[in-house]
């Protein structure tokens, strides 16, 4: 069996020596045995020798069978090292992308020229080295063995075939002149673009070939609220909200913290407010939605309201702060007080069965609180929510929270109306050539506006896309673009906030010279427009562009290719702006409020849609880790879902994985049910982005598309009120990782009594009323000190850990359950993505969840949440019972594991009362999806740090000690001794509310060691005596004393 | 040859018969006799008045061994007791090493884990023990040419019959007397055991046994080839060896060029790496290039090692343009210039550092082997040798 | 040996002349071609054909194609290879404690029990084996010196467990042999033809039946049957550590040895009943393996069962006492969760139904012992499952708490087992004998001196 040269190193040279002297000696003795003696003629009948020559000579035949033939592989060094590799050690570089909704800087980590892994960059003051889970998970997208190599021309039948580039730009230019001779349009549909110099490039091509527009859409996008925001506010761009300085936080059906272009910076800011060292700065978060969202959990007070009444809620809420209790100016308007007067918050809250108690607390703390509270409406709801929230933001002063910096807003984003006219010209067959950039309109548009049809009208389509597509599969022309982390380009989303993105690898698919292979957009545009290709044409371009506009506006006396490579270094640019001061107009408001709400009828059901928490609109459905990374809510994988409450479920007669039809006017859909406690009555909620019919390997065909729900009336409206909701027959499995047995009817009584809260009465969870913690703030202490009373061993010694000792702490305050962390842990430990069937039978290997744990009703749960990974315990019972010693204590405390010495007797999970270790029933790697991870191109997304576990080995999350001991030889090169800081963990660096504390025990000044003394601090089961090293914060909730009265 | 007498033996129908010949035996003075019984008939060991077995002794000496070789062993493989963790290893062969894991914040030494081993190897051993002395040294089996097999007499003991066996290398044996004294116990078929001819066994000449010989060796020869080049790196048997990852160095199966290691893109900026400002602008460099590196000793000291590596070659250890390849290759119009010129001297580092990054005529740049910071150590050593060379008051200090 | 005891029945009934008894004993081997033994193996073959197919499949997957999964991360194989180890705990038994009990009646089953204990024990190793995820390192498990100087964990249970079985293993088959070697000696002298003589000569190590070997014979026999008796209570009190020393609530108990000898006992006990009441019958052998024997294993039978019944019981008992959450959650979950179906098919089949051998009727009635033998083995079957399976699908963190189910291949690996097992008992009864001889004739009657009685040892 053929060991890696360097694989028991410290052992090299014993190994060497004596092994290869008994080789040798006893070689040489088959030889003498063999060659000289054996003469058989020579040999009379009885004879020793003969025998003995016979024997060495068998002797040395089976010898040669023993050694070993395998390819022992090739090294290949650099024969031009760079300047800035060193081999064996991380390349960082700052770039941008665009992976998650708008543009989000990134740091990515390369090896040897070839990106690793994806970090926020730190330098950045919006996100502060903070990146989402679709960002860091992007890695895989680069890597994506389904990306096309080059060019492909799709006849009428269907059949492809490859297509040199030359050949493209001479069909297009012919096509294109022939348009703008005889008239024709030429329509670019691209997806919201941020980059300055994109734009640039699109409108010189709007000039090259006159007659030719740009119609930008994003499927995310709500038309709606930006028309509102110009409705109330007058000026462009739109302010962002800091969170920070708010102390009063109410969420209308709007998943603030967990969706949306704001989401890291919201999880940071409302993280730092949820510290637990400062109890007293808590903010309150008031949450009132349809589905249990990840807002929602983290909310103190949570209401349930189906998404068709929220406009009366707020108006009802604006009569009772303007009107009743006269705050702000507006109190003395009459047209107000007049368009108000028949919303009464008491009827309302008796209407919808809302806790009035609620109601007013939260009224009252509005009140109280103005110029410190904000509210967040709907993103996806109607223009009118949006006006109506806007006034109150206004009455409440909440433009004292509107932050230094801004967002451009929309720029010129299209709304309904310019997609109608679009498909109207497309049909009238005016449009000669479509070329779609990166977008995916046959997927994403709703089926009402017939956009598939129209396409068939123009001659010719050109599609621009990485994975073949809907919208490219019925393309004549399909162009291979590059990744991001193959292009340059830069990006615009904050006013003064210029972010610029460089390739951190050559294109993986054909080099610039050469005729196949990925070019990115803007290149191709520019090839289009010059008229000829030019290696590097977009780079000058963009450097260009760069010295005159941007350069400038810094005036420093560099020069500009300084600057240049600072900017890039860096990743970005900020220049100083002003934030306008927009003015407010209450007209758009009285006109709201005095057209009468119209309540949905009792018994109708109300539609929620609302984009996937890891897919977005679906643009990340070829990306196993994201379909893999559970629903923060419901824990669901591989799917969506009509999330419907039990009372409703059981109104419907439907239970769990029943299908459900959903008919909205004359669109339907069928959908598979999961009922989700905390949902409204009569509510349905789905999320957009599955189903998409040609999204590559793995994303094909997951989930059912609700695209198909939306109307034509207005882009990016998601709330559909007076549906009709039946069961379908036939029945569809929606698999999670964690089940909800609390509120499950088959329990029996003796049983259902131990299982609910059983995470409380098992002592998983503390969690406590802010005012209870206020009155005795030592209550978790001295229950814990009880608890340690009693915990003893047979033995005696207990051992003592020298230098540094690895300790994790988190903060459960801060934590919102967010699954970011996941994703970067898989990304760092090469954790192989598994599929639905092994998921369904609770195979998923990540070594990090979160656990969501339901208490109280299954009307209005409370939950909590836990992430959970390996405690590292000191007494580690895994440890304990396996037989081969596969799993010790290293002398930093960390609980390792040796996959080579594993036979897999899998005692160590049985044994693990936190159940983190992970087992490789198969070989994931070759069993998922016919051997999709084992493509040569999938391999370089792995880690090169970690091995990559194969069949029969178990695993388990180890503190990243490849990090640790990176650091550890870091050190040594700078002759020092390792410090606690030297190492972060992917899970932390991954967590967008930095809840993840990582550091040195022995060292009392360190992070880890404060949380450690922290009043609120507990272990998970300490009872048990293992002695787990990952502290958690229990959680306080901010409720307000009325409510709770 | 005439046949070696073995013994004498007599068959007999009923226990009591045996018992009964058996006494008389032993008062007529037999020793070497014996009593064959289908099964152990009671009463027969004090009818041949024979002492008690020695068995149990053995058995408690293998027990005791191997109650203290377990404990033993388990003490050490499970690491020296005495040291925590970086115990230093015993001079010991490498395959008697063994590394002092702390596993579940257990002692090294935890006795009460080791007991259900020790118990199990101790009557492991003690059972083995007993059997195979049992065996081979009290019953002396195996014996398969003992003279009284396959004889009638063996038959009829090994099934119903009870049979007394009286041999020829007793003291007082005389054939005729002994068959005589048979027949008074009421023996019958009282026959004279002959000890067999054996010829000594012609073992190695048999060809037959040498076939086998090589037919065995190609046989394991093959089987070894194949299991350990082919069955055990089918796909079913994964050994970690190879995992599914990309090192450094490696060939790859999919980059054009055949390397997992790519370059990076040109243009692209890594953090803390800035590109070289002064690429073939040497006075530029002279000019607003300063030495970022303080002048300590460590410094200096990394610096001379930079140094003596890279430069000596061709400058000389003392920077007088001397070096060996100047010397050997000495007419092929490589002059490398005294570090001590007046013009060096009038460099500013930056120029020099400029000239070990870039080169300068059949100088290469040196960027692609020693790093920036350490390139602005070996100008701090060339300055420390400029000055050297004619040292002031003012250096001293 | 034992002689002297007053049977109400006679031990051996019908014709017992010593040579008889040889006639009877040896029948089976030399009569060459026997239906009912054919069509038995034919059986056998077809189970051991599942086996094999099972473990071709589980090689090539891995162990996902079973059912485990993380929570439940021991399933059916660990449940079977409790389930054969406590099977092979009958034959040593009886020939050891009972030995030692003075029992005679043990003549006529012991040679038969061990020659189970011997193949169920086989059986019962292959599945640790198979069950580890990379069963060709297997090796790993056992300390010897490499040079990676990486030796064994001895702290592991699992450890405990491969010493423990491989000395049960060992020392039973010595156990065995010693018992075999007169008769096979008895064997080389009867046979006619000559590979049979040449392999019967070569395994009786040229016994010669010399009184003076026959005493230490006699002394060895005893001492091996004294290390046996506390090396079967240790095994499966070891077997019991793989569970008892985890933290897992539901295993964590010190019950479990005893508990688990006493469930070991009966249940090959009752596997002894099931295929002696076939053997006697095949072979003929019904006035040797008489209604005594049966009787008397009846009655073990049904004290066993109260034993672990009265485990059951305690277990509830200290759960409840112990006032520890999770500890209570298990076993009220066990009872009513959902696989409760098991945990009452155990109580049922352990507890309630070897009550009926309170009646003397039922215990001489050969169909009620052999079903009631072979719900014993099922229920004994579901226990294994209910402790392995239930402890773990809901333990400690109820964010992992999932549902366990097997598939066709746990089942292809358990229903083939018994091919496995099977076919190595019917072999075994072709080619040696099921009964001692030499054994069986010193209890024969007249077989002792009559002047002669009492305990010579």
């Amino acid at each position: 069996m053929a060991k890696e040269p360097n694989y028991w190193r410290s052992f090299e040279e014993l190994h060497r020596q004596s092994s290869g002297k008994v080789n040798e000696s006893s070689s040489r003795e088959f030889v003498e045995g063999t060659f000289d003696e054996l003469d058989l003629e020579k040999m009379t009948a009885v004879d020793r020798r003969k025998f003995l020559g016979l024997m060495g000579a068998s002797a040395a035949f089976a010898g040669v069978g023993c050694s070993d033939y395998r390819d022992q592989g090739v090294v290949i060094p650099y024969n031009k090292k760079p300047e800035e590799i060193v081999i064996g050690r991380p390349n960082y570089y700052a770039t941008t992308t665009d992976e998650s909704c708008g543009s989000t800087p990134v740091l990515v980590k390369t090896r040897e020229g070839r990106p690793v892994k994806i970090d926020g960059n730190p330098e950045h003051p919006v996100t502060q080295g903070k990146v989402g889970a679709d960002a860091q998970a992007s890695v895989l997208g680069l890597y994506d063995p389904d990306r096309l190599r080059g060019p492909i021309s799709r006849k009428d039948d269907g059949s492809v075939e490859n297509v040199s580039w030359t050949a493209v730009d001479k069909r297009l230019s012919a096509v294109a002149n022939a348009a703008v001779k005889r008239g024709k349009k030429i329509v670019l549909v691209v997806p919201p673009i941020t980059s300055p110099t994109g734009q640039e490039i699109l409108a010189k091509f709007k000039n090259k070939f006159p007659g030719s527009s740009v119609v930008k859409y994003d499927p995310l996008h709500s038309p709606a609220a930006y028309k509102a925001w110009s409705q109330s506010y007058r000026g462009k761009g739109r302010p962002v909200i800091n969170l920070e300085a708010a102390d009063i936080i109410v969420d209308i059906d709007s998943d603030f913290l967990g969706k949306g272009r704001n989401k890291l910076e919201f999880a940071r800011q409302m993280a730092n407010r949820r510290d637990s060292f400062n109890v007293s700065n808590f903010n309150r978060l008031y949450s009132i939605e349809s589905g249990l969202s990840l807002t929602g959990l983290t909310a103190d007070h949570r209401l349930r309201l189906r998404p068709d009444a929220t406009l009366g809620l707020v108006l009802a809420l604006a009569n009772e702060l303007v009107v009743k209790r006269g705050v702000g100016s507006f109190a003395r308007d009459e047209a107000i007080k007049q368009s108000l007067k028949n919303h009464d918050l008491k009827v309302f809250a008796s209407q919808y069965s809302l806790d009035l108690g609620v109601l007013n607390a939260m009224v009252s703390d509005l009140e109280n609180n103005r110029g410190k509270s904000v509210l967040f409406a709907g993103e996806h709801h109607s223009q009118e929510l949006h006006v109506a929230v806007n006034f109150i933001n206004e009455v409440i002063a909440s433009r004292n929270l509107w932050s230094k910096s801004y967002s451009l807003g929309d720029d010129n984003l299209a709304d309904s109306d310019e997609i109608v006219k679009l498909v109207g010209s497309m049909k009238s067959g005016e449009v000669d050539l479509i070329v779609h950039v990166d977008t995916n309109p046959i997927f994403h548009l709703p089926t009402d506006y017939d956009y598939a049809s129209a396409l068939k009208k123009v001659p010719t389509k050109i599609a621009l896309t990485m994975v073949e597509s809907e919208t490219s599969k019925v393309s004549d022309l399909v162009l291979p673009i590059h990744h991001y982390l193959e292009s340059w380009g830069d990006s615009h989303s904050r006013v003064g906030i210029y972010n610029l993105r460089q390739p951190v690898i050559r294109p993986l698919y054909g080099s610039r010279e050469q005729e196949e292979g990925t070019r990115q957009w803007e290149h191709i545009f520019l090839t289009w427009t010059d008229g000829k290709y030019e290696d590097d044409a977009y780079l000058t371009f963009l450097k260009a562009h760069w010295k005159k506009y941007i350069f400038p506006q810094i005036n420093s006396s560099q020069q500009f290719s300084m600057f240049w490579n600072s900017s890039l270094h860096d990743g970005m640019v900020q220049i100083q702006v002003r934030r306008p001061n927009w003015q407010f107009n209450p007209l758009a408001f009285v006109g709201v409020a005095a057209k009468k709400f119209v309540a949905p009828e009792e018994n109708s059901y109300a539609v929620r849609l609302s984009p996937s928490y890891h897919l977005a609109d679906g643009r990340h459905a070829n990306n196993g880790w994201l379909q893999e990374n559970p629903h923060p809510v419901s824990k669901v994988v591989w799917d969506n879902y009509a999330a419907i409450s039990k009372a409703t479920a059981a109104k419907l007669k439907v239970e769990a994985n029943d299908y459900l039809n959903i008919v909205v006017g004359n669109r339907k859909v069928k959908l598979p049910v999961f009922i989700q406690p905390g949902t409204a009555e009569n509510t349905v909620t789905v999320e957009l982005g599955y189903g998409r019919s040609s999204a590559g390997t793995v994303g094909t065909e997951i989930g059912h598309n609700v695209n198909t729900l939306l109307g034509s009336d207005e882009l990016g409206q998601f709330v559909f009120s007076n549906a009709s909701v039946s069961k379908h027959f036939g029945t569809y499995e929606v698999v999670s990782t964690q089940a909800h047995w609390a509120f499950e009817d088959d329990v029996p009584e003796l049983l259902k009594e131990m299982t609910t809260d059983a995470h409380i009465r098992r002592k998983v969870i503390f969690e406590k009323d802010m005012e209870d913690h206020k009155k005795n703030p030592k209550w978790l202490t001295k229950e814990m000190k009880k608890k340690r009373k009693y915990v003893k061993s047979i033995y005696v010694e207990e051992h003592k850990y020298k230098d540094v000792k690895w300790g994790m702490a988190i903060d459960l305050n801060q934590c919102s359950g967010c699954m970011d962390c996941i994703v970067a842990c898989n990304v760092e430990n090469n954790i192989p993505v598994v599929g639905k069937e092994q998921v369904k039978n609770n195979r998923e290997m990540h070594w990090m969840r979160i656990d969501r744990y339901y208490s109280g009703t299954a009307e209005e749960p409370v939950v909590s949440v836990q992430p959970m990974l390996c405690q590292q315990c000191d007494n580690a019972p895994c440890e304990n019972v396996c037989p081969v010693a596969a799993t010790v204590h290293t002398p930093d405390g960390l609980n390792g594991m040796a996959y080579n010495r594993c036979v897999g007797t899998r005692y160590c999970a049985n044994n693990c009362p936190y159940k983190v270790r992970r087992f490789n029933f198969l070989n994931y790697r070759r069993h998922f999806r016919d051997s999709h991870q084992e493509t040569p191109v999938a391999s370089l997304a792995h880690n090169p740090e970690v091995t990559v576990r194969s069949r029969g080995v178990m695993e388990k999350c180890t503190f990243c000690v490849q990090r640790i001991m990176d650091a550890r030889s870091q050190a040594k090169l700078e002759k020092r001794e390792i410090k606690g800081s030297d190492v972060t963990v992917a899970c932390q660096d991954g967590c967008p509310s930095n809840a993840i504390k990582f550091g040195d025990l022995n060292d009392p000044n360190s992070e880890v060691s404060r949380y450690r003394d922290h009043e609120l601090e507990y272990k998970v089961m300490e009872e048990l005596n293992v002695k787990p090293n990952v502290t958690y914060m229990a959680k306080i909730r901010n409720k307000n004393g009325e409510a709770r009265s | 040859m005439s046949k070696k007498v073995d013994s004498v033996v007599a068959l007999f129908d009923t226990p009591d018969q045996i018992i009964h010949a058996a006494e008389k035996t032993v008062e007529a003075g037999y020793k070497e006799f014996d009593v064959h019984t289908p099964y152990p008939v009671h009463g027969m060991d004090h009818a041949m008045s024979l002492p008690g077995t020695k068995l149990p002794y053995v058995t408690l000496m293998c027990g005791l061994f191997g109650f203290s070789f377990a404990l033993f062993f388990q003490w050490y493989v499970s690491g020296d007791p005495l040291s925590g963790f970086g115990a230093k290893q015993l001079f010991l062969p490498y395959w008697l090493e063994r590394y002092p894991f702390v596993i579940g914040g257990k002692p090294l030494f935890s006795l009460p884990a080791f007991v259900p081993v020790m118990f199990e190897v101790t009557v492991l051993l003690s059972a083995l023990g007993t059997v195979a002395a049992m065996i081979a040294v009290f019953c002396g089996l195996p014996a398969n040419g003992h003279p009284l097999h396959n004889t009638d007499y063996m038959k009829a003991v090994s099934c119903n019959r009870f049979g007394l066996c009286i041999e020829a290398k007793d003291a007082n044996f005389d054939e005729a007397k002994v068959r005589e004294f048979m027949l008074e116990q009421g023996g019958q078929s009282v026959v004279t055991v002959y000890e067999p001819y054996r010829r000594p066994p012609s073992f190695f000449s048999s060809l037959i046994f040498l076939g086998l010989l090589v037919g065995v060796a190609i046989g394991v020869g093959t089987k070894t080839y194949i299991v350990y080049n082919k069955v055990l790196y089918s796909w079913m048997f994964l050994w970690l060896d190879y995992t599914d990852k990309v090192k450094p160095q490696q060939k790859s199966e999919f980059f054009a060029d055949g390397r997992t290691m790519q370059l990076p893109v040109d243009g692209t900026v890594a953090r803390g790496y800035m590109p070289y400002e002064y690429k073939g602008n040497p006075e530029g460099a002279g000019q607003f290039l300063v030495n970022p590196a303080d002048q300590t000793s460590e410094v200096l000291a990394h610096g001379k090692k930079l140094y003596n590596i890279y430069c000596t070659a061709c400058h000389g250890t003392y920077g007088d343009g001397d070096g060996k390849v100047v010397v050997r290759e000495a007419g092929k119009g490589l002059k490398p210039p005294s570090l001590h010129s007046s013009k060096l001297k009038e460099w500013s580092d930056g120029r020099i550092y400029h000239v070990i990054s870039e080169g300068q005529n059949v100088m290469p740049g040196y960027a692609k082997q020693i790093l920036a910071d350490e390139r602005w150590a070996v100008v701090h050593y060339v300055r420390a040798l400029q000055r050297a060379k004619d040292a002031k008051e003012s250096d001293l200090q | 040996m034992s002689l002297d005891f007053s049977r109400p029945r006679p031990l051996i009934e019908g014709p017992h002349t010593l040579k008889e008894i040889d006639d009877v004993i040896a029948a089976p081997m030399e009569r060459p071609h026997h239906r009912e033994f054919f069509i038995a193996l034919a059986i056998s073959l077809t189970g051991l054909g599942i086996f094999v197919i099972s473990v071709a499949k589980l090689m090539a997957d891995g162990t996902g194609v079973w059912g485990n999964n993380n929570p439940v991360n021991w399933g059916w194989p660990i449940v079977n290879f409790v389930f054969w180890v406590g099977i092979g705990h009958a034959g040593t038994l009886i020939s050891a404690i009972l030995f030692l009990m003075r029992q005679p009646w043990r003549n006529g089953i012991a040679r038969f029990a061990e020659a189970m204990t011997i193949f169920a024990v086989i059986t019962a190793l292959l599945f640790p084996l198979l069950h580890t995820g990379r069963p060709w390192l297997a090796h790993y498990l056992l300390p010897y010196p490499n040079e990676r100087a990486l030796w064994v964990n001895f702290r592991s249970p699992l450890l405990w467990d491969v010493f423990a079985v491989s000395t049960y293993f060992t020392v039973s088959l010595t156990f065995w042999y010693v018992g075999l070697i007169p008769d096979f000696a008895s064997m080389r002298d009867r046979t006619t033809t000559r590979l049979k003589k040449f392999i019967y000569t070569l395994f009786s190590l040229g016994w010669r039946f010399s009184n003076r070997h026959w005493q230490h014979y006699e002394r060895a026999y005893l001492i091996l049957a004294g290390l046996c008796t506390p090396l079967v209570l240790s095994v499966h009190s070891i077997v019991s550590f793989d569970f008892a020393v985890s933290i897992i609530p539901g295993w964590h108990t010190t019950i479990f040895p005893p508990y688990f000898v006493a469930g070991a006992i009966f249940s090959g006990f009752a596997m002894v009943i099931t295929v002696l009441i076939v053997v006697r019958v095949i072979y003929k052998i019904e006035h040797i393996v008489t209604m005594l024997h049966m009787e008397r294993m009846a009655k073990v039978l049904m004290a066993t069962g109260l034993m672990v019944g009265y485990a059951y019981g305690m277990e509830f008992f200290i759960a409840w006492y112990s006032g520890v959450e999770a500890e209570q959650y298990v076993f009220i979950n066990r009872a009513f969760g959902p696989y409760a179906w098991a945990y009452w098919t155990m109580i049922i089949c352990n507890v309630i139904i070897p009550q009926i051998f309170w009646s003397k009727a039922a215990r001489n009635s050969i169909p009620i012992l052999f079903v009631v033998s072979i719900t014993t083995n099922i229920g004994m079957w579901f226990e294994r499952f209910v402790i392995t399976v239930t402890s773990l699908h809901r333990d400690y963190i109820p964010g992992s708490w999932a549902y366990f189910t097997p598939t066709i291949w746990d089942v292809g690996l358990y229903i083939g087992s018994f091919g496995f097992f099977f076919t190595g008992l019917i072999l075994f009864t072709r080619f040696m004998p099921v009964v001692s001889m030499a054994e069986l004739k010193a209890v024969a009657d007249g077989a002792q001196p009559s002047h002669h009685g009492g305990d010579h040892e």
